[in-house]
């Protein structure tokens, strides 16, 4: 915490946001989709309009008008959807062979990505996606594009769940993972305060430009002023509709809501297109590529089992069972475990937090011998006291991997300790720090058990189950 | 929830623009017990959004109309059939009120014939006061569920009345709190934010009511701890679902805010001869009159503020310039404990002579911006 205190005293000092990362953690690909939503305040399971596309084009928006005919509601979420599920399942045209669980699979050379404001607008599509799943239309084309849709929506908004993942890019979550502004977390919700920080227009300060871009809202949610003139215009719209049919005034009413959200949308596309721009500038973290793997794989997952679950909704499962959820929480304590891993080692500032807590060392390397049979001795003069007991095994953190060091003894020098670690096993010289340079060694560190999944039997225990 | 009252002379509110109170105002009031300027205005009835408006501190309010029609849909459907979906809800939830099997009796408070404003709501006020007499004493003929309440209750010292949405009565003379709400229950879970504040809300009504119930001399233990907060299931409007909520935290905090909203002498003599300005006053005028007075008074902004309180963003623009840690929220402050301004902050971490109370947060920032330039360095790992 006094990283973070420290940071934002700096960015109030500087009057604009500092980063909090060297490399660039997640992955921006050359040409995402991007996608705005923009919230209907009747139905928290409805959208009023989306917009989405890539950057060489201008969006295409979809209006929701909350027509109350079934009809004409699943229409419009047709066409939605059908140009949503184009755009997603483009990416996956040229595939390669993958091994994966002792399978060999068939899978996208790229994932897709789809670049979103906020975590709000991932909230909004997962509960888009749960309506749709159980929408029906007499016409099996229109139910079946609609079914399509909510399989990725759903899948979208677990996914995003994981860990590291970068199949759904939230820039405000992004952001903060990145920067540091002198904002709470509050604040640091709304994008576009938060890129006000970044980059203040000019000689402002990021705290003035900030509260003048409050004023926007990147959604879902419009800002107070612009629901009212939202809900003004549904309700001439209600009030065509009712006037008959589908004649030039619902048409009127129709294009003023058109109008509406594309002026809505479009700073909040010009924002998302500028942040993406700038952060793919950054250089990525060496581990990214292992994450965009991953990534890959479970995108060519879902598109593999996409018929399955369009055919039959009812493999959409929205409660978990207990195996189901223990085999879940695994998943994402593995992954977010390895991320913190890769990232300590890519960046060195997200090795602070641990240094600063007192679980890692550094210093500058005395001595570090290797012998070709009985492993290695290394001597670290650290500046700070070491409080670790002897015994502990750390790893140092170019090479992370294989057995730890263990803290053999730790005498006090002056302000700081001298610390002496043994590697019982023979080590490649490589693999060990050099005398005369400075090194980390902490908890952090590669674990077999960070890559497999657990193993649990089919059928949960009686003690798991629900009463019969 | 609304409230009409008569207000007392508070001298420092004079002049202000006024409003009636409503449970909202005092909900929010109650995330704000330690600003001294929220709790003259709450106690004046200070219309704050009033005095804000037109200037460049105008609070962006207003529910969303269509989030209100859907509020509103809900209520309905909930009143159909004289409660009927929500009587059922309670009966599987609570053995007592299942006890009472058909012979049910509704009191339709809000469709007393009594005159519009103050003096209505006195009679209803009256009637609601008898209702929950006749549940506390255990009368054969009490009520299941009161429809319409008003409650009356003494806020900084003058009488307010509050409006209730919807009351439970259980036949055993407890009774419980309901509040209907139109976010969803998804699969089991809905928004924890919009939950808490739900039962926030229920919690001040009980503690209001156990207010009433004392000042008549009736258990107040009457009102039960339990509360429910009813909510449409899933996608449809029309599925309410009851969930069981324990509000005794709530009820207490209620209570505290309560007893809060009497201003102490201090503060009175404190502000002695300054006051909230007139709605009519130039923008510029009305702040510098507001600052003053926030001056004197005393403020406590933290970020929460923003959700809750038409002065935040004077209050966050005034932390800001004072470069004070509090912006950052609660936690910043608490973890650098002693530390009051980023400028201190950094002081300390670049080495400058730490207080006895700033000793531990200076030493943390000093590793900290040691590492942390090392790190940049490219000295680390
Ligand atoms: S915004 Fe200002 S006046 Fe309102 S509660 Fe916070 S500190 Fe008090």
């Amino acid at each position: 915490m006094s990283l973070q205190t420290l940071l934002s005293a700096t960015a109030y000092r500087q009057g604009r946001a500092v980063r909090s990362a060297l490399v660039r953690h997640r992955a921006i690909e050359s040409d995402p989709v991007f996608l705005v939503a923009w919230q209907n305040g009747f139905d928290p399971f409805s959208c009023a309009a989306i917009a989405f596309g890539q950057a060489h084009a201008a969006p295409e928006l979809f209006l929701m008008s909350g027509s109350r005919e079934a009809d004409i509601e699943a229409r419009e979420f047709a066409a939605a959807a059908q140009r949503f599920c184009e755009l997603f399942e483009s990416y996956a045209v040229a595939s390669s062979r993958v091994d994966y669980q002792g399978r060999k699979l068939e899978v996208p050379v790229w994932p897709a990505q789809v670049v979103i404001p906020n975590g709000a607008t991932l909230r909004l599509l997962g509960r888009i996606g749960r309506r749709l799943a159980g929408m029906r239309h007499p016409d099996p084309a229109v139910t079946a594009v609609l079914r399509r849709f909510a399989c990725h929506l759903l899948w979208l908004a677990r996914h995003a769940d994981l860990p590291g993942q970068q199949i759904v890019l939230s820039c405000t979550d992004f952001l903060n993972a990145h920067w540091v502004s002198a904002m709470s977390a509050l604040e640091c919700e709304s994008l576009f305060a938060l890129e006000a920080w970044i980059a203040p227009p000019g000689r402002t300060r990021g705290f003035e430009a900030a509260v003048a871009a409050e004023r926007f809202s990147a959604g879902p949610q419009p800002k107070p002023e612009d629901a009212q003139t939202a809900a003004r215009l549904f309700g001439a719209l209600e009030k065509a509709r009712k006037g008959g049919g589908e004649g030039p005034a619902v048409e009127e009413a129709l294009g003023a809501l058109r109008e509406f959200y594309r002026g809505l949308t479009s700073p909040v596309w010009a924002l998302l297109l500028a942040i993406a721009g700038r952060e793919r500038d950054i250089p990525a973290g060496a581990h990214l590529a292992r994450r965009i793997e991953r990534d890959r794989i479970a995108y060519g997952l879902h598109l593999e089992g996409l018929g399955r679950a369009v055919a039959d909704p009812r493999g959409l499962r929205f409660r978990e069972n207990a195996r189901a959820a223990a085999l879940r929480r695994d998943e994402l304590e593995r992954a977010a475990a390895l991320l913190e891993v890769e990232e300590a080692i890519d960046d060195p500032l997200r090795m602070l937090p641990r240094l600063l807590s007192g679980e890692a060392i550094e210093g500058e390397v005395l001595t570090c011998t290797v012998s070709r049979t009985d492993g290695a001795t290394a001597v670290l003069c650290t500046e700070e006291p070491c409080t670790l007991p002897p015994g502990l095994a750390l790893w140092w953190s170019g090479a992370p991997f294989g057995r730890g060091w263990e803290i053999e003894r730790v005498e006090a020098t002056g302000a700081g300790s001298k610390v002496t670690l043994t590697q019982p096993v023979r080590k490649d010289p490589a693999s060990c720090p050099a005398a005369g340079t400075r090194a980390v060694f902490s908890p952090l560190h590669f674990d077999d058990h960070l890559s497999y999944a657990l193993s649990l039997p089919a059928r949960a225990p009686w003690t798991h189950r629900p009463p019969a | 929830m609304s409230s009409s009252d008569d207000i007392g002379e508070a001298p420092w509110a004079a002049r202000a623009p006024r409003h009636s109170l409503t449970v909202s105002v005092l909900a929010a009031a109650a995330e704000h017990t330690d600003c001294t300027f929220s709790k003259l205005a709450l106690a004046g009835r200070v219309n704050l959004e009033k005095l804000f408006g037109g200037t460049r501190y105008e609070p962006g309010t207003g529910a969303d109309p269509m989030a209100i029609k859907r509020g509103r849909l809900f209520e309905e459907i909930l009143k159909k059939d004289d409660y009927a979906e929500l009587l059922n809800l309670l009966y599987e939830q609570d053995a007592a009120l299942g006890a009472l099997g058909a012979d049910v009796r509704i009191a339709r408070l809000r469709d007393l014939s009594v005159p519009a404003g103050r003096s209505g709501l006195e009679v209803r006020a009256e009637a609601t006061r008898r209702e929950l007499a006749k549940i506390a004493r255990r009368d054969w003929d009490a009520s299941t569920l009161l429809d319409g309440a008003v409650i009356r209750a003494r806020i900084g010292g003058e009488v307010a009345y509050f409006e209730a949405d919807g009351l439970a009565a259980a036949s055993n003379g407890s009774l419980h709190v309901v509040e209907a709400k139109s976010f969803p229950l998804i699969d089991g879970r809905c928004d924890p934010v919009k939950l808490g504040a739900a039962c926030a809300q229920a919690g001040l009504y009980a503690a209001l009511v156990r207010a009433q119930l004392r000042e008549d001399g009736l258990p107040s233990e009457a009102v039960s701890d339990t509360g429910f907060i009813v909510l449409p299931k899933n996608t449809r409007l029309g599925r309410p679902v009851l969930l069981r909520q324990n509000l005794s935290f709530h009820i207490r905090r209620a209570e505290r805010l309560l007893s809060l909203a009497h201003l102490d002498e201090a503060v009175v003599q404190r502000i002695e001869g300054r006051s909230f300005p007139a709605a009519g006053t130039g923008a510029a005028e009305r702040i510098e009159g507001l600052s003053h007075l926030m001056d004197q008074a005393g403020t406590h902004y933290r970020p929460e503020c923003l959700e809750h309180c038409a002065a935040a963003k004077l209050c966050r623009e005034r932390a800001y310039k004072a470069g004070r840690l509090a912006i950052l929220g609660d936690q910043a402050s608490r973890e650098m404990s002693g530390v009051e301004t980023f400028d201190r902050a950094l002081d300390l971490a670049a080495g400058a002579d730490p207080l006895d109370h700033e000793r531990e947060s200076a030493r943390e920032l000093v590793r900290a911006r040691r590492l942390y330039r090392r790190a940049l360095k490219g000295a680390g790992p």
